[in-house]
């Protein structure tokens, strides 16, 4: 009998054979949504190249610094496009209630549901985004040793975990307001708060964004803990904080079923 | 940790592997009046009314046992089904599967339960149904050697062998149930809701069904629950039915039972004469008269439900009075007994 | 006299979709309103921040005060603009649903016209409230229109806009004819055309000669250029040309949207049934 841990990698696996699978079958998809991806990518880019054009710094971040903090954009949008596909969906799911056999597998139910539409393209793009991120890491003149290595390492698994919670988060609003396109408009405030650093917003709004909804995760704060912006006290703490936030939104998502009605029929 | 007896497919006989007792279930919805004035109306202020689906149920099944759900449309079948199974919870009233609260069930409870939905695929529309199975086997835990062999058994055995690596969605309606099915079975589960497994199949495909879920009831001792609106599905399958009719349980026992406890009947077919004049409604009355029953009329055809001992009176009668072209007679359906129950249910 | 079926179906079509948005009365809320107003937010703290650092009065042409305004007008008017989420052409005919359609006698392009519609009476009216509470609650922030005509202009461009992007759409659902999904296309379509429409970043922060270009472009006339006109930015004549940009747009989309749509039903297989 495999253990509950390798289920869940075996889950993981037939989900990304799955993807692939279906890339085999609509191959020209895989192409187009990278080139979008690319197209996304560049607009971003874009908008803040003109920006520094007309100003040097905003809010202290400097154009490199900026350059890397995109970075940390695209890698955590690639993690989201690689596996979190499913959060789009998951209103019209469960407004239809199309989410029987998930109440009925023995896994955990976010894994199952949540990462199900595994998108080979977007591994593409995730090297991409990891590309950028070093191209901008090294031309802003930093060094690329063991220990920023590691911190690299630190910074993008907080930034992936930060997308899974917070599309659990988000979705658990769907429960109470059938139909209601909450978790579609949290997602992508969010993703537009997440595109620039939490600096630029009002003091409390950085906090809300920081401890409350903490969309900081995403980006913010993984840029910021690798250029070196917050110090390791904070670093270590604001985890810890951020795994214990995860356990009970993950708890609050399961008991949230509850208000799950099926379809009539 | 989970035994070696629950990968089996076999719980211990005898032993009850669902309970519930005074189950409901209340859904909540809005009602709005029509045209655009009860569409501003509804918008801003809305109606919401109760809609009880379930209104006390107490039940009991056995492992090994093979039932059958049946009712109108609206009884509360799928309901019942998705409240025992924990899919949703009840508003009120216990239920249990294998000894744990339904809606709270462990990984455990689950690996050995299984499901099918007639009317909604649980596999992947877009990919083959290998895909789908490979990821089940990941969910259940299957061993491999185990799952290839079960796999190639229950393949052939619904004949779908050929079909197993062709996308989903390019498969006909009575090849994905049989994938649905083949699905469901992989695990070895000890208890199996089925709910409307053969709506919209041909007459063969939905013998051929029948005839499997029964082998696997017989040879591995899985408990079936099997909800359909074909009598026959019922008939030919079940040895317990339950009748629900508006949420509450009208009737449970034994098949064999229930025809003894309403009069044996039989059917009886008639074919009129193609240009014979159509029967007058009086000899069409005297010919019911108190125990029998017309059960459908249509042009040059009727039908009646006559008990066993009045048949040759009954047949003397319509050759003096009807032009009689040819004629069936059959074992009454369960459908008219059911009616017939529901019946007395109104009266009662 | 007859109406037209055509027309009558469009118009039966135009209540059936104001029925259902109206159903889901918080999901109305956060898709038509709630979104209009939460994002030019973002992008407004954004601009604070830029004029802040600098210490800067001016910035692309602008003051914080005439950046915020018409961060605001151009947000306003794209609540107007047809939304990729309008259609669900690509899923129905991905999973078959639009069979159904195809035996009626009837095109399925007066069902995704009847959207457009919906859409276009809801947002308008949304719209209006918006403009009117907006006057009211931030007289010293909210983008008054300089003069009715502008506000007339503005409305008449952003609604020939969105028709533009109606069409557009449409051909991208089309294309699910031939790829699995095209929800990564649509999505990222929006985020391209909002780019070129001046929505992330005004066109006056850009490269002179890339401003210049998408002058030439309708997403550009459906929501920055109507916002400039309504600030008095521009003059209301240019309306004409705005018009004159969507018009030769809906000429190349039309065409364009009736060859893939006719191609792709070629292809169908109609999965599912």
């Amino acid at each position: 009998m495999k253990s509950r841990f390798a289920q869940h990698a075996s889950i993981l696996g037939q989900y990304a054979r799955a993807g692939l699978a279906r890339r085999a079958e609509f191959r020209v998809e895989f192409i187009n949504q990278v080139v979008m991806d690319c197209v996304f990518y560049l607009v971003h880019i874009l908008t803040f190249e003109f920006l520094y054009n007309s100003v040097d710094s905003i809010e202290g971040w400097s154009r490199a610094d900026m350059r890397v903090f995109l970075g940390m954009v695209f890698v955590s949008d690639a993690f989201h496009m690689i596996w979190l596909g499913a959060a789009w969906f998951f209103s019209a799911e469960l407004k239809d209630g199309r989410l029987d056999s998930l109440r009925l597998r023995p896994a955990h139910p976010v894994l199952v549901y949540f990462f199900q539409r595994f998108s080979p393209e977007a591994c593409l793009n995730m090297l991409i985004a990891l590309s950028y991120l070093v191209w901008a890491w090294v031309s802003a003149g930093h060094a690329l040793d063991p220990a920023t290595l590691g911190l690299f390492v630190w910074a993008i698994l907080l930034t992936w975990l930060g997308r899974v919670t917070l599309a659990v988060l988000f979705s658990i609003l769907e429960f109470r307001f059938l139909n209601s396109d909450l978790s579609r408009l949290f997602m992508l405030l969010s993703i537009e708060t997440a595109d620039r650093p939490i600096d630029v917003y009002p003091r409390r709004l950085a906090q809300f964004l920081l401890w409350l909804i903490p969309v900081a995760t995403w980006s913010y704060f993984p840029a910021a803990l690798v250029l070196g912006r917050i110090g390791p006290g904070f670093a270590a703490l604001y985890t810890l904080f951020f795994l214990a936030f995860t356990v009970l939104v993950m708890r609050w998502w399961r008991r949230s079923f509850r208000y799950y009605e099926s379809a009539l029929s | 940790m989970t035994s070696r007896a629950e990968h089996s497919g076999k719980a211990p006989v005898g032993q009850p592997v669902l309970r519930c007792q005074g189950l409901q279930k209340v859904f909540q919805t809005h009602r709005r009046d029509p045209g655009m004035r009860g569409l501003l109306r509804s918008f801003v202020a809305r109606e919401t009314i109760e809609v009880p689906a379930l209104r006390g149920i107490d039940l009991s099944i056995e492992a090994g046992e093979f039932v059958g759900l049946i009712g109108a449309n609206g009884a509360g079948k799928t309901t019942l089904v998705k409240v025992l199974t924990g899919i949703v919870p009840a508003t009120q009233g216990r239920s249990e599967l294998f000894g744990e609260p339904s809606f709270e069930l462990s990984d455990a409870a689950k690996s050995r339960l299984s499901i099918v939905m007639g009317q909604r695929s649980q596999l992947w529309w877009d990919l083959a149904p290998l895909d789908s199975f490979l990821l089940l086997r990941e969910i259940y835990r299957v061993e491999k050697s185990d799952f290839d062999l079960r796999l190639e058994q229950l393949a052939r055995r619904l004949a779908v062998t050929e079909q197993l690596r062709i996308p989903l969605r390019h498969l006909s309606l009575g090849q994905r149930m049989r994938m649905e099915i083949l699905g469901a079975f992989l695990h070895r589960p000890q208890l199996v809701f089925l709910d409307e497994p053969t709506i919209g199949l041909d007459l063969v495909s939905r013998e051929e069904i029948r005839t499997i879920l029964s082998e696997i009831n017989r040879e591995q001792g899985a408990t079936i629950v099997l909800s359909s609106h074909d009598m026959e599905d019922i008939e030919n399958t079940c040895r317990r039915l339950l009748i629900l009719s508006e949420g509450r349980l009208l009737y449970d026992g034994d098949l064999v039972k229930l025809r003894e406890r309403l009069f044996e009947k039989r059917a009886i077919e008639l074919h009129l004469e193609p240009h014979a004049a159509e029967p007058d409604p009086a000899v069409l009355a005297e010919l019911c008269g108190a125990d029998v029953q017309l059960l459908r009329s249509s042009a040059g055809a009727l039908s009646f439900a006559v008990p066993a001992a009045r048949v040759q009176p009954f047949l003397a009668q319509v050759f003096a009075r009807l032009a009689v072209r040819d004629l069936a007679i059959e074992r009454t359906p369960l459908d008219v007994l059911v009616r017939e129950l529901f019946q007395r249910e109104g009266e009662g | 006299m007859a109406v037209h079926p055509q027309v009558a179906l469009l118009l039966q079509a135009t209540l059936y979709e104001l029925k259902k948005v109206t159903a889901w009365r918080m999901g109305f809320f956060v898709r038509e309103i709630a979104r209009a107003l939460l994002r030019p937010l973002l992008t407004i703290f954004m601009f604070q921040a830029v004029f802040a650092a600098q210490g800067a009065t001016e910035l692309g042409g602008r003051d914080l005060d005439g950046t915020v305004r018409y961060l605001i007008a151009v947000a306003w008017i794209e609540g107007l603009i047809f939304h990729d989420r309008m259609l669900d052409l690509a899923e129905q005919i991905f999973q078959g649903y639009v069979t159904k359609y195809l035996v009626m006698p009837m095109r399925c392009f007066t069902l995704a016209l009847a959207r457009y519609v919906q859409f276009s009476i809801t947002q308008t009216g949304v719209a209006a409230l918006l403009g009117i509470g907006g006057a009211l609650l931030l007289p010293g922030v909210w983008p008054l229109p300089v003069a009715p005509e502008a506000l007339l202009a503005a409305l008449v461009l952003a609604l020939a806009g969105s028709y533009c992007f109606l069409l557009l759409y449409f051909l991208l659902n089309s294309i699910a004819f031939w790829l699995e999904v095209v929800w990564t296309l649509l999505v990222m379509t929006r985020f391209v055309t909002m780019f070129l429409a001046g929505v992330m970043l005004p066109l006056s922060w850009m490269p002179e000669p890339l401003a210049r270009a998408l002058e030439y472009g309708f997403p550009y006339w459906s929501i920055a250029g109507p916002a400039e006109i309504l600030l008095g930015e521009r003059p209301v004549s240019d309306v004409w040309t705005g018009l004159a940009v969507i018009g030769v747009s809906i000429t190349v989309l039309e065409p364009l949207r009736r060859v893939v749509w006719k191609r792709g039903l070629a292809r169908y297989g109609g999965s599912g049934m």
